[in-house]
């Protein structure tokens, strides 16, 4: 004959009055303070990335569209063609879109301008005259609104990052040289 | 006198919680708010010294484009300054992070020279520092520019008696250009 089974109220009793789990529960506790520690090491990590790769997209991407400026001399007249923005923003693309989102193309040819991709956004301003230092030059700025991993539905928890840099295009202090009125 | 049952058990379960209350509290005070503290701050110091870094190559960029300015002795000139000054104020224009360029030692100039002479008929090359622009015979000049750039970061949290606020950040970086 098998023993009978203690009444439902007894075993809450017990179980109430059981006080080995004194460990789990401070595991527990503890437990949320290490995973905010680890997830927050993560992000510092994935911020980190995101940043070298916003800087050095900026970077090359001015880069690569001053020289690709220099490179369009044309003799008599000597004039200059800079890139429009959209080859600006596929530079940018080449560089930092293994990290970053990939920036779409512009409507518009202009060399002037700005395109932005969920919270990437990338800007050109051409600027400079001919023939008076440091010549022709183009700023480029990027700007990314950076969300934790794990937070990119809390748009109160995001941090803007932003790189601005100049870049000059070779021999445009010279005198004599022209801008081309449109990019190419 | 001996405590009601019901009473002691309610009294015990109670005195738990708060412990474990106290335990939260004690680690979030000195754990977890210091910690994300920090990483705001260390996020904004990050982001100024990856801006002061584009800054400074773009100066070094400048210079590698047009060497006969930054460097010979034109570096003093008013044309190689006001450039200089242009691209920093062009990236202040759009930055969020005010970035100074620092003078050089001679008045009037932003960036510093620094020479070397070459010798080129032996190998390996010995390389020497030399005061100014002038190499005995037989050696090959070289020069370098050197730019600063600075800025200061104001930070989110201020760690006290460890990090001043605003807290200064500095980039060098040289370039040869001859």
């Amino acid at each position: 004959m098998r023993p009978a089974l203690p009444p439902v109220r007894h075993l809450w009793q017990r179980f109430h009055a059981d006080q080995n789990a004194g460990p789990a529960v401070e595991f527990a506790f503890c437990g949320v303070a290490l995973l905010a520690f680890l997830i927050g090491l993560l992000n510092l990590a994935l911020l980190g990335l995101d940043l070298g790769a916003l800087a050095h997209g900026v970077q090359m991407s001015a880069r690569w569209a001053s020289l690709q400026t220099t490179s369009s001399y044309a003799a008599s007249p000597t004039t200059i063609t800079e890139p429009c923005m959209g080859s600006v923003a596929t530079a940018f693309n080449n560089y930092a879109s293994a990290v970053l989102p990939v920036l779409t193309q512009p409507g518009t040819a202009a060399a002037n301008g700005s395109t932005t991709t969920g919270h990437l956004t990338l800007a050109t301003s051409w600027t400079g005259t001919p023939g008076a230092a440091p010549g022709v030059y183009l700023t480029v700025t990027g700007t990314y609104v950076w969300s934790p991993f794990g937070f990119a539905s809390f748009p109160a928890i995001s941090i803007p990052l932003k790189i601005t840099t100049a870049s000059t295009v070779i021999g445009s202090s010279q005198t004599g040289v022209t801008v081309n009125g449109t990019c190419s | 006198m001996q405590l009601n049952p019901f009473r002691k058990n309610l009294r015990d379960r109670l005195g738990r919680r708060g412990s474990v209350a106290v335990e939260l509290a004690l680690v979030t005070t000195f754990f977890l708010v210091p910690l994300f503290c920090g990483a705001a701050d260390f996020i904004s110091i990050l982001n100024a010294q990856a801006q002061l870094n584009t800054a400074l190559q773009a100066l070094v960029y400048y210079s590698w484009s047009n060497t006969s300015a930054a460097g010979a002795t034109s570096y003093t000139s008013s044309a190689t300054t006001t450039a200089e000054m242009a691209l920093i104020n062009a990236i202040n224009g759009a930055a969020t992070f005010h970035v100074t360029l620092n003078p050089g030692t001679v008045v009037g100039s932003y960036s510093n020279l620094q020479y070397f002479c070459v010798t080129t008929t032996t190998t390996p090359y010995t390389i020497t520092a030399n005061a100014n622009a002038t190499c005995p015979s037989g050696q090959t000049l070289q020069t370098y520019v050197q730019f600063t750039v600075s800025t200061k970061v104001g930070l989110p949290f201020p760690i006290p008696l460890k990090l001043t606020n605003p807290l200064p950040l500095s980039a060098t970086g040289s370039a040869q250009v001859q």
